[in-house]
């Protein structure tokens, strides 16, 4: 009996050792994966040799099995694993491949939370990344399918603040940026002309010597670029740094130098007359006095702004009501523009709006106008995104842009 | 008594072995052991998200909102290749399985297709080399003509991704293509049987008059090395006063084929030594008896496109004197990269190991804050910068600065060193 006893002890020893080892280590994984999948669904990515046939393994458990793989055989410890997540939040925004959808470092989010709450720096300006949107189509299908060289983004001025640097220096809304300090900021079109000019040699619409101008001007181009990050950085980051600009303004190209300084914007202003200047900056709606007798705001040179500002201003601007519904391009449930407090019914308000009234100013002035509640004077830009902000937790973000503002009226027409 | 004891021995022991089995990743990954998380077994309370939650949780969020409309699969994909890329190196990349078919033809070197290079044009697609011996060349395929039609279906504007697309198929399938000949007046209908071609990467001919043998190896695949061979054994038994090898645009590729192809000139000599995580220096060796009966000069080609694989081909060979570098200096790269397969047939390329040549040397590169070059790569012994104002055609002994630098530099002639870019022109194969 202690013979068998004693036998006994190291075997229980080694089996409980085992099942201790696998147990901690499984409760581990199934921490790590958290609420992420399901434990019952178990895939091994990487122990699998290719099998050629369509797997779908979610994307949780997918992630964290090329986190374990990074962390088993990246040649540098990878002591970070947050950092792996954050820049996998920055892939699927990229991904998108929209322009109103951007991941921003934790350094650019400073920026862009200021500017957000009208704290500009840098040339004082908005400009938004055009691109060719066929070729961004192509993209999000399949990346493959796009031509690289025309995904290359284009600058666009689309606000220049009163009294700011870039407005001393000429610019325009509307403006194509195509060059800062000597550097070419090369776009989608510079790449087509060149192209249309290649076609029209081979239909014989154009000499080889005309090809060759037009090939030589780009090659001089093309010598020294900048990236578009960069001069978005130099446009709206620094104080007293020179900035030698050259932009486009149908057809024409135009020249200016500007110094760059900081700009503290108020949301809410007086303007002359009695116009009340509005900026839908973060906290304007906290600004705005209740409005009560007829009056006019100017909702011009205001950006993309904040989103979620609409909501508030519009209990302060006119009654509860249901303004539309936010659509998304790819369908699905349209979020409704709904308003549960209310404002009195003040006289018609006029609106100041042109080509830089864009985003949540827009969705402000649009839903506005379609109760009949305000005028227009002037037209907008035809952008009015709802575009959200996320905030990740080593201060690094992106801007989502959720859908397009569709008013109630407009709906019911069709 | 004494069994009480033992138990609460066991049950100590036990728990240990846990808290090892619970930390023994992060062992593995060389970290620190993940305490807090098993602080949160006892006191749930103390529990934060994990990595895993927070990118599940912005994931279902992006999905669910974004406008655009883009696939599961493809947020998915992108969000992987953006956690491979916050590793911040560059060579550690995830590939989605529409880019990986890409990558894996340039390391196995061989492909389902008719065997052309097709470049860009407007009409469709303009061929741009036809491989020997390919089922191309035995249907009557000729270099500059343009396919417009592939299988009844039009051509005409669109990407030479998209035609190749179409031209590629099963094996022994049959694809009929139209082309338009510069001196034929109607497009010409081809019909061609789809097979397994394999890619030249090592291609080799005699430049006369000076009668120096050229090997242009544009990468280092599986059958690099058999094509290498071949070449050099036609150049030996013809007496080449000379050989220089094109490594210009090389992008590397295999190490083994790459030492492999070192063994005709070093015998049992040290390639490179690599270098894992928290690993002990691993030494590769060249080959025995495979050394070839070379005594002429050989002057290697490389430009800042000549990377890996090509880089410890040309710096082992300069370190050994067995070469002169002519050209621009290399890329830089000095790591090694596992590829694994996944199920779903992506690719997960990670940098698993740094590599130094012989003089212990690294030539990583590195750049400056604006993410321009700054220094790294094999320094040629003979700097040749070729001239944008003229015209370049590679491998062409008079149109081609750096290959007639070589040239002079075999016959015994110096020249005088000039400026200036190659064009890279961009091709598919089909």
């Amino acid at each position: 009996m202690s013979e068998l006893k004693r036998s006994l002890w190291p075997v229980v020893t080694v089996v409980c050792a085992i099942g201790a080892f696998v147990g901690g280590n499984e409760v581990r994984t199934r921490q790590d994966l958290g609420t992420a999948v399901p434990p019952s669904q178990s895939f091994d990515v990487a122990g699998i040799e290719l099998t050629g046939q369509t797997v779908d393994i979610p994307e949780g458990e997918y992630f964290y099995q090329l986190t374990q793989l990074l962390e088993r055989e990246y040649v540098e410890p990878i002591t970070d694993e947050r950092k792996l997540a954050i820049g996998a939040v920055k892939g699927m925004i990229s991904g998108l491949w929209d322009p109103y959808s951007l991941f921003y470092s934790p350094e650019d989010m400073v920026v862009f939370q200021a500017r957000q709450k009208g704290e500009f720096a840098g040339a004082g300006i908005e400009a938004t990344l055009a691109f060719d949107e066929k070729e961004l189509v192509k993209v999000r299908r399949n990346a493959h399918a796009a031509d690289p060289l025309m995904l290359f983004p284009e600058i666009r001025v689309t606000m220049v603040l009163p009294g700011s640097p870039a407005e001393g220096a000429g610019l325009k809304v509307g403006d194509r940026l195509t060059g800062i300090n000597g550097k070419a900021l090369v776009g989608f079109s510079d790449i087509r002309k060149v192209r249309d000019a290649q076609l029209a040699v081979v239909k014989k619409t154009m000499t080889p010597q005309e090809f060759g101008k037009v090939r030589a001007e780009f090659q001089k181009k093309v010598k020294s670029v900048m990236g578009a990050a960069r001069a978005m950085e130099l446009l709206n980051t620094g104080e007293g740094r020179i900035l030698n600009l050259e932009w486009s303004r149908g057809g024409a190209v135009m020249q200016g130098t500007l110094t760059t300084r900081s700009m503290k914007v108020p949301a809410v202003q007086t303007g002359p007359g009695g116009v009340t200047v509005l900026k839908v900056f973060k906290g304007v709606s906290g600004e705005l006095p209740p409005v009560t007798e007829a009056t006019v705001i100017d909702l011009r040179q205001s950006g993309m702004g904040d989103a979620s500002e609409v909501v508030p201003l519009l209990e302060r601007l006119a009654p509860a009501a249901n303004f539309g519904n936010i659509v998304k391009d790819k369908g699905g449930a349209p979020q409704p523009l709904v308003t549960t407090k209310g404002g009195q019914r003040a006289a018609p308000i006029k609106l100041l709006v042109d080509e830089s009234t864009r985003g949540a100013a827009e969705i402000l002035a649009l839903a506005l106008k379609s109760k009949g509640w305000a005028t227009y004077e002037g037209s907008t830009a035809g952008v009015p995104l709802w575009v959200t902000t996320t905030q990740l937790e080593d201060g690094s973000g992106y801007t989502l842009n959720t859908g397009k503002f569709v008013p109630e009226a407009v709906e019911a027409r069709k | 008594m004494k069994f009480l004891l033992r138990l609460v021995a066991l049950f100590l022991f036990v728990g240990v072995v846990f808290a090892v089995g619970f930390v023994s990743r992060d062992v593995w990954a060389s970290r620190p052991p993940a305490v807090q998380g098993l602080r949160s077994l006892v006191d749930p309370s103390s529990r934060t998200q994990s990595p895993t939650e927070l990118f599940q949780q912005q994931y279902d969020k992006i999905l669910a909102n974004a406008s655009v409309s883009v696939g599961r699969q493809k947020v998915k994909y992108a969000a992987m290749s953006g956690m491979f890329g916050a590793v911040g190196d560059p060579h550690t990349n995830f590939l989605e399985p529409a880019d990986s078919d890409t990558f894996r033809l340039e390391t196995n070197g061989n492909f389902v297709g008719i065997g052309a290079r097709l470049g860009t044009d407007p009409a469709g697609a303009k061929v741009a080399v036809v491989f020997k011996g390919a089922p191309a060349e035995k249907a009557g395929v000729k270099v500059g003509d343009t396919i417009i039609e592939v299988d009844g279906k039009s051509a005409a504007g669109m990407d030479t991704d998209d035609i190749v697309k179409m031209i590629r198929g099963p094996e022994g399938s049959m694809v009929h293509i139209k082309v338009l000949r510069s001196n034929e007046a109607a497009p010409i209908g081809l019909t061609i049987r789809r097979a397994v071609v394999i890619v030249p990467s090592a291609e080799g001919r005699m430049l006369e008059p000076d009668h120096v043998g050229l090997i242009t190896i544009a990468s280092f695949a599986q059958p690099t090395v058999e094509q290498f061979d071949q070449a050099l054994d036609q150049l030996i038994a013809q007496k080449a006063d000379g050989f220089i090898f094109d490594l210009r645009g090389n992008p590397g590729g295999l190490l083994d084929s790459a030492v492999e192809m070192i063994g005709r000139f070093v015998e049992n000599k040290q390639a490179v030594r690599t270098k894992r995580r928290g690993g002990t220096p691993e030494t590769i060796y060249t080959p025995f008896n495979k050394v070839k009966p070379i005594k002429t000069p050989v002057v290697i080609l490389i430009n800042s496109d000549s990377a890996s694989a090509a880089e410890i081909f040309s710096g082992v060979l300069q370190e050994y004197h067995k070469a002169v570098l002519v050209g621009e200096h290399s890329y830089g790269k000095s790591s090694v990269q596992n590829v694994k397969n996944l199920v779903d047939s992506s690719i997960a390329k990670i940098t698993i190991a740094k590599y130094y040549l012989p003089s212990g040397r690294d030539i990583g590169r590195k750049l400056d804050e604006d993410g321009e070059y700054q220094s790294g790569g094999l320094k040629p012994d003979y700097e040749v910068v070729p001239s944008y104002e003229e015209e370049t055609v590679p491998g062409d002994p008079i149109k081609d600065k750096q290959l007639r630098k070589a040239i002079e530099i075999l016959k015994g002639k110096a020249g005088v060193q000039v400026q200036a870019r190659r064009k890279s022109q961009e091709t598919r194969l089909a």
